[in-house]
């Protein structure tokens, strides 16, 4: 498989590689083209594989990429940024497989098409299915947040695109191999499923910049995308696991109530793709480091990442092989997390999946410091709901990757799993204007379960509520620190159900116990925050993951 | 050409009349106010369907309205959900009925089933499981999860409810199209 490139920056040659230009069929391309390919029949975009010289010099757009390095170029904060170019001293990610899982990616933008797999994408649109090329098929069709089909090539240049061609963009890991799957637009669970475990022991990260809808209701996880994720995790690489990376959402503001005018805010715990352990749930901060209007908070969110802000966005690739500076939300951040796993992994390949999670929060930078929200437990590592650990830390990340001592894989990991209680406590209304009065209920965790290093944290609850927006959800450990996983809202109304969904068998995560001790009593606390309706807590239990 | 466009807008006024389906999400500047209401919306129907999901029993009601083309066309569509009747009839066995599900999303069944097997087995042995719970395999995802033929629309719905019902698997859900949010 060739190489692409197309010269629009003066530029040396490297030489005449085997090399592919992308033109969009009909609008004139390069010339002598070799092949024809598209997303399938039916589409309007068709590619023309044309031979071209490989470039090399500086990329013309590296200067705006502030995630990169922010020097205040944007008028932002000097530094906030991912510390990828210290990075690159160590590695650019060579050898590690991305398997970027989106709508389309245009694999032949002269960007991303040097560091593609040849032979290893896969495409699930119903015309082309089985095809390599999961291509952009709609042209010209423009919706609010960018060219219909054109968010998975945005999200692969964040990740890879490639670095001293010459031209557009770098990505966080601009050596690192690409593969591209086009699961949604197939929109299929087993799709979905197919694709997160496709080609498992090559591909090393899946990068996922989708998930639920962030309007505040509870939306469970398909049970075959979790079976696809423990799966991935268990067999993956060899046994180190899959790595998957997943947005921990955008609805930091989805709606504001009707009359104060107030944000309500999703919680990345109601969105079950992104809050189980096999998952890296990343938050977004701005060019300031600080939560930008739609960062959504979660006990489950374990770093964040640059991205948009009210104004300022990123620079990315585009389809038609153009580049975009107005890529935005947590669908910005999450590549950059891929970016900086896969330069961890290509310094020390044998991190398990573990091992990643681990490096991730104890590298990461604590952002936004003078935030309330911050609070470290016996382990000394700070959470906040807003930023995870901090915003991840691509230079010490690797530094620490190079020279770290495998936790090992799921093989390895540790579980207690405490029986259910079935209190079946109710829980009081609040009261109109005075203080609501939570109700608690315990579990024990007893000297049996060896865990001295909780890793993650699971409470499956069931809580009959006729609103369960009403409720707060907290969990607090034997160390005193609290996580919370539910906060009380507001949701859009539908028909014949509670708005915010039911609390049955929900499943919460929680990354913010890291490094705690297992034992002792976890007590689970719940209050109603609302006037009008009522419930109880019937059950719940208690799943802890560690070493 | 100008028909395309019709349907197009029809489906456009169709999503338009129920926020929260469409497939991006990126960051909203204006975002809808909403407020606790006096009392739970009553349903203008019952559920019509039910399956089970991790030992969860979810409801469906029907989206009359809509309906979803699982036929292998590409183009300009966005998805297969169309308004009720514009499909081709050539195409109706690969038409689904589209469904609400409790969260608001809407789901439709392109077809298949995935079966959660209570332990890894070996391919052979696992076809002949699934084929003596009276369904016929068509590959495995991993070493427990399978996808099992099914129809397109309800048939594959009725599929799934009887496997997970049989005992035999530790799960069975319908494969579900649903439009996933692009963040």
């Amino acid at each position: 498989m060739p190489s692409a490139s197309v010269a629009i920056a003066p530029a040396r040659s490297a030489g005449l590689a085997t090399a592919i230009a992308l033109a969009l069929a009909g609008c004139g391309g390069g010339s002598n083209p070799v092949e024809t390919v598209s997303a399938g029949p039916g589409c309007e975009l068709s590619y023309a594989l044309t031979a071209a010289p490989a470039l090399i010099g500086a990329d013309p757009l590296l200067p705006q990429q502030w995630h990169l390095r922010n020097t205040g170029q944007t008028g932002g904060t000097p530094g906030e940024d991912l510390r990828a170019l210290d990075a690159w001293a160590l590695t650019r990610g060579a050898g590690v497989r991305v398997a970027v899982v989106d709508d389309a990616v245009e694999v032949v933008h002269a960007d991303l098409f040097p560091n593609l797999v040849a032979d290893a994408s896969y495409s699930y649109r119903a015309g082309n299915r089985g095809s390599i090329w999961p291509l952009p098929c709609t042209a010209a069709v423009e919706i609010p947040s960018g060219p219909v089909d054109g968010h998975g090539t945005a999200v692969a240049g964040l990740v890879l695109g490639r670095d001293d061609n010459a031209l557009g963009i770098a990505g966080v890991a601009p050596r690192a191999s690409l593969v591209a799957f086009d699961a949604l637009a197939s929109g299929q669970d087993v799709d979905i499923a197919d694709a997160l475990l496709r080609d498992g022991q090559a591909n090393a990260i899946y990068q996922n910049s989708w998930g639920s809808p962030d309007d505040g209701r509870l939306h469970p996880p398909p049970p075959s995308f979790l079976q696809a994720i423990r799966s991935g995790t268990a067999s993956g690489r060899g046994g180190r696991g899959s790595v998957y990376v997943f947005p921990a959402g955008n609805g930091g503001c989805y709606a504001t109530e009707a009359g104060s005018g107030r944000c309500l805010l999703d919680n990345s715990n109601f969105d079950g793709f992104v809050n189980g352990h096999g998952v890296i749930a990343v938050c977004a901060v701005d060019d300031t480091g600080r939560r930008p209007f739609y960062g959504e908070r979660g006990a489950n969110v374990l770093v964040c990442a640059p991205s948009s802000g009210d104004t300022k966005n990123v620079t990315t690739t585009s389809i038609r092989g153009g580049w975009r500076n107005d890529f935005s939300g947590t669908s910005a951040s999450t590549p950059m997390v891929a970016g900086v796993v896969a330069l961890m992994l290509s310094t020390n390949p044998a991190l398990s999946w573990r091992d990643v999670r681990l490096i991730l929060a104890q590298t990461a930078r604590r952002n936004d410091p003078t935030d309330p929200e911050w609070a470290a437990g016996p382990s000394g590592l700070a959470h906040n709901p807003k930023y995870g650990f901090g915003v991840v830390d691509a230079a010490a990340a690797v530094a620490r990757a190079r020279t770290w001592t495998s936790v090992g894989g799921s093989e390895r990991l540790k579980t207690c799993a405490l029986p259910a209680r079935t209190p079946a406590l109710e829980v009081p209304d609040a009261p109109d204007g005075g203080t609501p009065t939570p109700v608690l209920d315990t579990i024990t965790v007893p000297a049996g379960c060896d865990i001295a290093q909780v890793e993650f944290v699971e409470v499956t609850m069931t809580a009959t509520h006729t609103y369960s927006g009403d409720l707060r959800v907290r969990l607090r450990s034997p160390s005193g620190v609290v996580s919370e996983l539910a906060n009380a809202r507001a949701c859009a109304q539908l028909p014949g159900s509670d708005p915010c969904g039911t609390y049955t068998d929900w499943t919460f995560g929680s990354v913010r116990h890291l490094d705690e001790p297992a034992q002792g009593a976890w007590a689970l606390e719940l209050t109603d925050l609302q006037p009008r309706d009522s419930g109880r807590l019937d059950r719940w239990s208690l799943t802890i993951h560690g070493r | 050409m100008a028909a395309e466009r019709a349907v197009a807008a029809i489906v456009a006024a169709c999503f338009a009349a129920w926020a929260g389906t469409a497939s991006a999400n990126a960051p909203a500047a204006g975002p809808p106010a909403v407020s606790k209401p006096a009392r739970i919306a009553s349903a203008k129907d019952a559920p019509a369907h039910a399956w089970h999901e991790a030992g969860v029993r979810r409801t469906l009601r029907l989206e009359s309205a809509l309906e979803a083309d699982f036929s292998p066309r590409l183009g300009k569509d966005a998805g297969p959900l169309r308004p009720a009747g514009a499909a081709a009839k050539s195409a109706a066995p690969l038409v689904s009925p589209v469904f609400r599900d409790d969260e608001g999303r809407l789901r439709a069944l392109p077809g298949g089933v995935l079966v959660a097997l209570r332990a890894p087995l070996p391919e052979a042995q696992a076809r002949m499981l699934i084929g003596r719970a009276g369904a016929t395999p068509s590959r495995a995802l991993s070493p427990t999860l399978w996808i099992v033929e099914g129809p397109v629309g309800l048939g594959s719905l009725e599929l799934a409810n009887r496997l997970d019902a049989s005992g035999a698997f530790a799960a069975a859900q319908p494969n579900w199209w649903i439009a996933r949010t692009l963040k």
